[in-house]
């Protein structure tokens, strides 16, 4: 089991970039709203996971103005993939 | 750590439900610049319909041909990006199919407009504006509530306006109609 995408926000947010099936980059302020938490508690989860290669945090200005893109690695879908057989694999075992 | 089947369940069902609003978002995104460019285009054609009645059909002409066009770079562009940034092992966009899908109704509307032969412009209007607004229904029935809720506003304006506006009733639909249009696009990109 990865312990480290069970954490029920970083779960989340694995799901929400993992559905992003070949499109742009998320914006911070776009996975915070979908996920309905704190700037802080989001950017601490993910920390979390971009040290553990999992996502890539982009950022950048448009004007004056900071923007932050994530998305998820190559590693990262890989390991989602897994985390999610992981739990179907227990959901299908027979009692 | 062991989690047992009960746990895992309801991680699953967490997944699920991040996935589908995630998946949602993508969606509207995807379909708002279409339905921002073609209400521009309702909403200007329409506009030059009731100013210009002579040039109507001239107008209607030159607008649905930039909107195709438009529409197969949206399209082009769209796809692109999903091939630029698919991951490895993932089926690549197929944005022709949604070209041959627009192009077919696109013909089943001439060829409907053809056998049916409206009385006036007004009632072909009508009918081809109000065959869009369902089909956003019937798609948003399957993507999301929003693009329902823009159709059906849409296809309400339209009837009220068909049976209700007497009187400039193309500059009503170009701004009501293409408006609704214009600002569900505006709608659907937002969280």
């Amino acid at each position: 089991m990865n312990e480290l995408i069970h954490q029920p926000t970083r779960l989340k947010i694995m799901a929400t970039l993992n559905a992003l099936r070949g499109a742009t980059m998320l914006e911070f302020t776009e996975l915070r709203k979908l996920l309905s938490v704190t700037p802080g508690n989001l950017g601490t989860h993910l920390s979390v996971l971009e040290n553990a290669g999992y996502v890539v945090i982009e950022k950048s200005f448009v004007g004056k103005k900071p923007r932050t893109r994530i998305a998820l690695t190559r590693s990262g879908r890989r390991a989602f993939e897994s985390h999610v057989q992981y739990l179907r694999d227990i959901t299908d075992a027979p009692s | 750590m062991e989690i047992d089947k009960s746990e895992a369940a309801r991680a699953l069902a967490s997944i699920d439900a991040a996935g589908e609003r995630s998946t949602r978002l993508q969606r509207y995104r995807r379909f708002a610049p279409f339905m921002i460019l073609w209400g521009a285009i309702w909403l200007l054609a329409n506009s030059v319909s009731d100013l210009a009645p002579a040039q109507s059909g001239t107008i209607w002409l030159v607008l649905t041909l930039f909107g195709v066009i438009g529409s197969g770079w949206l399209t082009w562009r769209l796809q692109a990006a999903i091939a630029a940034h698919a991951a490895p092992g993932r089926r690549p966009g197929q944005g022709w199919r949604w070209i041959v899908c627009f192009l077919v109704i696109v013909a089943f509307q001439v060829a409907a407009i053809a056998v049916l032969e409206p009385a006036d412009g007004r009632q072909q209007d009508t009918f081809l504006s109000m065959f869009w607004t369902f089909l956003y229904m019937a798609i948003g029935a399957w993507t999301g509530w929003r693009l329902f809720a823009i159709g059906l506003t849409a296809t309400v304006l339209i009837l009220f306006g068909y049976y209700g506006v007497h009187s400039h009733y193309f500059l009503y639909m170009g701004c009501v109609s293409g408006g609704a249009l214009m600002g569900g696009g505006l709608w659907l990109r937002r969280l």
